[in-house]
């Protein structure tokens, strides 16, 4: 089995202050694995750090067996990564975004066709597509920025909260796509408030809390272990919240 | 390299934008205009001096005056006699602003004994030089009229020479410039070269301020727009990001300098006919006043040293703002470093002043550029060579500052904002 993603005791300091305590994780090639945790947790800091953003104090990340410390350049060229929060530039519309970025990812012009095509499908704007970006609401631009996130085909996917901001309808046809990338081999490593979201969508799950990972499993396996109905339950009592009254 | 371009592209796409290019041809569309009406107001006075002369004499002495008034340039007409204010009105409709008026008894008065007056009206309607232009003619031509009957006086009573009376001691003023030495006045020199050289200042100004706001702007924005975080994780190095967007800032901060050259030529240009005699010129050639091709260049080089330490800097001091509005209050210090040499060039000989004011100024990488077109003008190329070379070194330090803070967590951290922490 192929590994997609190594993380050894890794850690990171703002200034003083560390905010992730030295998390180790293995995560195999075609699985989609969900980061869950409270707000201010760590999951952000973590998946920057995977995405070559943010450099570890200490500890190491290797993507595909290439190091993100020694070797960013190499790992920015089979990862992607969609950002908690983030915008398209103003004066492009969302075309020529996608071509931009498309380019910037491959010099073979009939592969960045097929980029373009696929992130145009993927966008599901449809003639607004060729408006200016300044002119979408924030679910539109959401669709765009997911659509260049998955359409060039990297190794591995790293989304921070993909469906934040998005309707019931075009959340569910992101997770549909994500599932249909992970069958196709790709590797996906995300985080989301939304446990129906992962319950559906993710192989395994990391729970985060203040830092520390606490537990890994599939959802089953987690509800079975805190005898929890559900993930948000789960998401409750691993966190040390009194269990809420169990649903009938 | 082809990531490069398309980086470049974009970069370009951010910033032509209309905000930006709006103003930049409405500047240089408004410089234009100015340059040219102050041109063709001059030709206008120039052209069109004419003079209304009333000749109640009619006497040689008086065709003398005419005369010598064709010979400064006015074109004379005859008006009749009559009071003051009439005469002053016709002036006024002929659309001339000066008129003279020749008494009775000019020419015997001459002859004889007396002292007879000629009386001169000159109309202002402004005051402006070009729009006086006429009134101050007139002035040095009576001086003239003045000085030929003085002579006539004299080599008819005595038998001394009459310039010798009018002038006994013949001066000859000569200035130096580097080992050269020729003929003429120090006023020549400077109002030829100040009016030579004096948009090359205003116009460094302008683009070094534009260019850092630029950069230091399209750093902002990407902070802004969110932007930034995906396009660092492009598989695109960071010298490329960082080198792209201070190409495209350069290159539209230097066609803003080559539209606003145009325009401040033209407007400046308007001036400079202004104090250009011929004799001035023939001064400023004998000298070597002029700008060789490779003195341009040079001046270019230093000129482009210039925008190149500004942009770094502006890179540095933008990918400290958390958005757009932040930019202003950051590259203060810069502007600021920009205004002391830009402002202290017009006043200061910075070679004469004291060591340590003197290497305080010098540590400014922009007080070269200002000082670059002097500098070549009298063929000092040395200072203007270090100027380059200490431009360059500050400039790689700036860029490696750069790139540093674009390769580290820094350009991410620094913009973060903690007040969005939520409570669980
Ligand atoms: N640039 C920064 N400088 C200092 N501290 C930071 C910075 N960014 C994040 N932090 C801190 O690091 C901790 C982890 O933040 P992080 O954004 O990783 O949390 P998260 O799990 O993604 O939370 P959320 O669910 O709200 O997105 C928080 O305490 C946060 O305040
Ligand atoms: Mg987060």
């Amino acid at each position: 089995m192929e590994i997609a993603l190594q993380l050894t005791n890794l850690k990171k300091q703002y200034g003083l202050r560390e905010v992730v305590h030295g998390i180790s994780l293995t995560v195999p090639a075609g699985e989609i694995f969900a980061l869950i945790g409270p707000n201010g947790a760590g999951k952000s800091t973590t998946l920057k750090m995977l995405a070559t953003l943010l450099k570890p104090t200490s500890g190491e990340v290797n993507i595909f067996d290439l190091s993100v410390v020694d070797h960013p350049e190499k790992v920015r060229e089979i990862i992607s990564y969609l950002p908690e929060e983030a915008g398209a530039y103003k004066n492009m519309t969302g075309l020529a975004y996608l071509t931009f970025m498309a380019n910037l990812y491959t010099a073979n012009p009939e592969l960045a066709k097929q980029f373009i095509e696929r992130g145009i499908k993927l966008a599901d704007l449809g003639p607004r597509i060729k408006d200016k970006a300044s002119t979408y609401s924030k679910g539109m631009t959401r669709k765009l920025l997911l659509a260049r996130t998955v359409m060039c085909a990297p190794k591995l996917v790293i989304l921070d909260e993909p469906t934040s901001g998005l309707d019931i309808i075009n959340a569910m046809s992101i997770r549909t796509t994500i599932k249909e990338l992970a069958k196709a081999g790709l590797t996906v490593i995300l985080s989301s408030h939304n446990m129906l979201e992962i319950e559906y969508l993710s192989d395994r799950v990391g729970l985060i809390s203040d830092g520390n990972l606490h537990d890994v499993g599939s959802p089953k396996h987690l509800k079975e272990k805190y005898k929890a109905e559900n993930l948000e339950q789960v998401f409750m009592r691993a966190t040390g919240n009194e269990p809420i009254k169990e649903a009938a | 390299m082809r990531s490069f371009f398309i980086l470049l592209q974009k970069e370009l796409r951010e910033l032509f934008t209309w905000q930006i290019v709006v103003p930049i041809v409405l500047v240089a569309a408004i410089f234009l205009g100015l340059g040219s009406v102050i041109s063709s107001e001059q030709e206008k006075a120039k052209g069109s001096q004419r003079i209304l002369v009333v000749d109640n004499d009619g006497s040689a002495a008086s065709a003398t005056v005419k005369d010598l008034l064709g010979k400064a340039n006015f074109t004379v007409i005859t008006a009749s006699d009559q009071p003051e204010n009439t005469l002053v009105e016709q002036a006024k409709k002929e659309n001339t602003s000066v008129a003279l008026v020749i008494p009775k008894g000019f020419g015997e008065g001459v002859a004889s004994n007396t002292i007879p007056e000629l009386t001169s009206y000159s109309v202002i309607r402004s005051f402006s030089i070009s729009g006086n232009q006429s009134g101050l003619v007139l002035e040095s031509a009576m001086q003239a009229i003045n000085t030929y009957f003085s002579a006539q006086l004299i080599s008819s009573a005595t038998s001394i020479r009459a310039d010798r009376v009018l002038q006994p001691v013949a001066t000859i003023e000569k200035v130096a410039v580097g080992d050269t030495i020729a003929t003429g006045k120090t006023s020549q020199v400077l109002g030829y070269v100040n009016a030579q050289t004096l948009y090359i200042p205003m116009i460094l100004f302008l683009v070094i301020s534009f260019a850092a706001q630029m950069i230091a702007t399209a750093v902002a924005s990407e902070k802004e727009n969110k932007t930034i975080e995906t396009l660092l994780t492009m598989p695109v190095s960071r010298k490329q990001i960082v080198v792209t967007k201070m190409l495209a800032a350069g290159l539209v901060a230097l066609i803003m300098s080559a539209v606003y050259m145009v325009g401040l030529r033209g407007y400046v240009g308007g001036f400079g006919t202004m104090g250009e005699s011929e004799g001035a010129r023939v001064l400023i050639e004998q000298l070597g006043l002029n700008f060789t091709l490779s003195s341009y260049t040079l001046l270019g080089t230093s000129l482009f040293m210039g925008i190149l330490v500004s942009l770094a800097l502006a890179l540095i001091l933008g990918s400290f703002a958390e958005d757009v509005k932040g930019v202003q209050g950051l590259i203060t210090p810069l502007m600021v470093l920009v205004l002391i040499p830009y402002v202290l060039s017009f006043v200061l000989d910075f070679s004469s002043l004291s060591g340590p004011a003197r290497a305080l100024i010098y540590a400014i990488p922009f007080t070269h550029s200002f000082i670059a077109a002097p500098n070549l003008l009298l063929q000092q190329t040395t200072p203007v060579l270090w100027g380059i070379l200490y431009q360059f070194v500050v400039f790689i330090i700036f860029v490696y500052i750069a790139a540093k803070i674009f390769t580290t967590d820094r350009i991410v951290t620094m913009k973060i904002s903690f007040s969005k922490k939520k409570v669980v």
